[in-house]
């Protein structure tokens, strides 16, 4: 396994091509915008290398047998589950933000499960390069980024009635050695962090899609491949020198417009080729398990609980009987959320490849929920914070002899408490209610892993209502019907 | 000296800090212990830092280990009286 060092020189080494506000960033890694992600990456190194961790950090490869980060872990049992929603919620908490490798891991275990389904039905051999590959992922300690979303144009159209055809990624050349890709995958979490990454189709498909559906795996640094920044909310406070304005001082996330500008794919990365059928069990067992992987809000909503606790007590209110009830209904929500990502896995089952999926349903539920309760949790901090969260002055302004001495005066809250920790907590729970860190608590909790309208499609496909109207029939002495 | 493996449990939302209450069982012991992981073999015990009341790796490593096993759940107690009971633990005994 690599250290959280090792781990930091290996993304350094990568020759990706990366843009941001019109430019070619050369070192993404020490790009003071960039920076703050790759570290929030590089903790679920450190936390694997650490005896108090690693008993959730840690899996044992069903491969190799060797020791490995679980993020590169294909889930053996319910008790790998279990973990994974454990290993989330740890790693939201220490980071307070979206710390990327969730979807890679997700990525590479619903493929585990469908290139095993694709041969038992069309005898191709796609399973094995996958297990090679992952074999290759789990020595060397792997990131993979996770790329489902094409930017999918008019959304009324399926891939082959798009007006421009690119607006799916897709296969434009079939060649001895392999194939040629082009379009773009959206929204990519985490993909200059990362060393792999790993494309999927993002709906199911009609055999007039078949050219769409494609999925494989590549160099995150391999030629053609190009990376667009996408901006996040107060982003170029990372740019002031000073912290304090960043609420998170530490981590971030990203998110990045990736395009496949005409890019080859050799055929032993390649684990769907045009089998259209499986494109939609590969995405609804992608979504399970990421659905699954919002997890992490739960961490982070303990972060801003904790932050809304301490300005509450540094405001004086903390006491407050209507304050108090308001914290607790914010860990109502957040020990709610838990219920889910920990009842998903519980109730997971072995598919045919040996692999652990969660119980989509639950997976689905808990992802419903996820869309909602991070607002209201937000919301009730915001409550709890008072205006100043959003119209207190800089750190420069802090710092400047002119103005700092007001500031220091009449930003003080409680008189034990200096000014500056009060500041601090208060950029904290804008960081995570609407700067930089909401994009990964809220918006991705709105969108991330599939907009709610698609987990309240999953759920009506997947909730047993002939069982449910049987029920009610025995009850009212109602002979039971079929 | 005795030998005792020490194994944390995943610490997902640990109730207190497992790691600083470790430093003060250390701080606490009269006498010198060789720490050991349990994966290593030939330890007389076993010390088991939980985060919480959850039972999720107490009952997997209380199942398969050979000799006692000493479960921390909480700090409530004395650093200094765990620190005892770690040397005075013989193997054999049920804790
Ligand atoms: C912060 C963040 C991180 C992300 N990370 C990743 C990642 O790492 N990898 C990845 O692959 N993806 C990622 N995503 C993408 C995520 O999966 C998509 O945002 C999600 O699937 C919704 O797609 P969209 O954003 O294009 O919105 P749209 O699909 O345009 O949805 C907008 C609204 O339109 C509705 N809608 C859309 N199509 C239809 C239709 N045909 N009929 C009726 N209603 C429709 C939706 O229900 C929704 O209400 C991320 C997203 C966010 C916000």
């Amino acid at each position: 396994m690599m250290t959280a060092a090792q781990y930091e020189e290996s993304i350094r080494k990568l020759n990706l091509q990366v843009y941001m506000f019109g430019k070619r960033v050369e070192n993404p890694v020490d790009n003071p915008i960039i920076r703050p992600s790759m570290q929030a990456v590089a903790k679920t190194y450190e936390l694997a290398e650490r005896r108090e961790h690693e008993d959730i950090m840690i899996a044992s490869s069903h491969l190799t047998g060797k020791k490995i980060n679980r993020f590169t872990h294909i889930h053996q049992s319910l008790e790998d589950l279990i973990k994974k929603s454990k290993m989330g919620r740890l790693l939201g908490r220490e980071t307070g933000c979206c710390f990327q490798r969730c979807v890679g891991m997700d990525a590479l275990n619903a493929l585990s499960i469908t290139t095993f389904n694709i041969d038992q039905k069309h005898k191709t051999s796609y399973y094995n390069r996958f297990v090679k590959y992952l074999e290759y992922v789990q020595n060397n300690d792997l990131v993979c980024d996770g790329a489902m979303t094409d930017p999918k144009g008019d959304r009324s159209l399926a891939p082959h009635q798009q007006s421009d055809p690119d607006m799916y990624l897709h296969i434009v050349e079939e060649r001895k050695d392999g194939i040629v890709v082009r379009g773009a995958k959206a929204h990519q979490t985490g993909a200059v962090n990362s060393h792999e990454i790993i494309v999927m189709p993002t709906i199911a498909m009609s055999e007039q899609d078949k050219d769409y559906a494609v999925t494989f795996s590549l160099p995150s640094d391999t030629r053609g491949i190009v990376y667009i920044m996408g901006r996040q909310s107060c982003d170029t406070r990372k740019l002031e020198g000073e912290t304090m304005d960043r609420g998170n001082v530490l981590f971030g996330g990203h998110e990045a417009l990736v395009v496949f500008d005409n890019v080859f794919v050799p055929w032993e990365r390649v684990f769907m080729f045009r089998e259209y059928e499986f494109a939609g069990e590969l995405v609804e067992n992608f979504a399970s398990y990421h659905r699954q992987s919002y997890a992490c809000k739960v961490g982070v909503g303990d972060v801003l609980i904790g932050a809304t606790q301490l300005i509450a007590e540094y405001n004086g209110a903390g006491k407050a009987s209507h304050v108090k009830d308001k914290i607790i209904e914010m860990n109502h929500l957040n020990e709610t959320l838990y219920c889910g990502c920990i009842a998903c896995a519980s109730e997971g089952s072995r598919k045919p490849s040996g692999t652990f999926l969660v119980n989509t349903l639950l997976a689905n539920v808990h992802k419903q929920n996820i869309t909602r309760f991070p607002y209201e949790i937000g919301r009730l901090a915001q409550d709890i914070a008072g205006g100043l969260m959003v119209t207190m002055p800089s750190e420069q302004d802090l710092k400047a002899p002119e103005t700092g001495k007001w500031i220091k005066k009449y930003l003080q809250g409680r008189a034990d408490i200096p000014a500056e920790e009060r500041m601090r907590i208060l950029r904290l729970i804008e960081n995570i209610t609407l700067g930089t860190a909401a994009v990964g608590y809220l918006t991705e909790s709105m969108h991330g892993a599939g907009s709610p309208q698609a987990q309240r499609i999953m759920i009506s496909r997947t909730v047993n209502m002939k069982e449910k109207r049987k029920a009610a029939r025995k009850l009212v002495g109602l002979e039971e019907k079929d | 000296m005795r030998k005792i493996a020490l194994k944390y449990c995943g610490g997902c939302n640990p109730r207190y800090d497992r790691v600083r209450y470790y430093q003060r069982i250390l701080d606490a012991l009269q006498e010198e212990v060789q720490w050991v992981s349990v994966e290593d073999d030939d330890y007389e015990l076993v010390l088991l830092i939980k985060g919480c009341e959850a039972s999720c790796l107490e009952t997997k490593i209380t199942k398969t280990s050979a000799v006692p096993v000493l479960i921390i759940r909480e700090d409530c107690r004395e650093p200094a009286e765990i620190a005892e009971m770690l040397l005075a633990v013989k193997r054999g005994d049920d804790y």
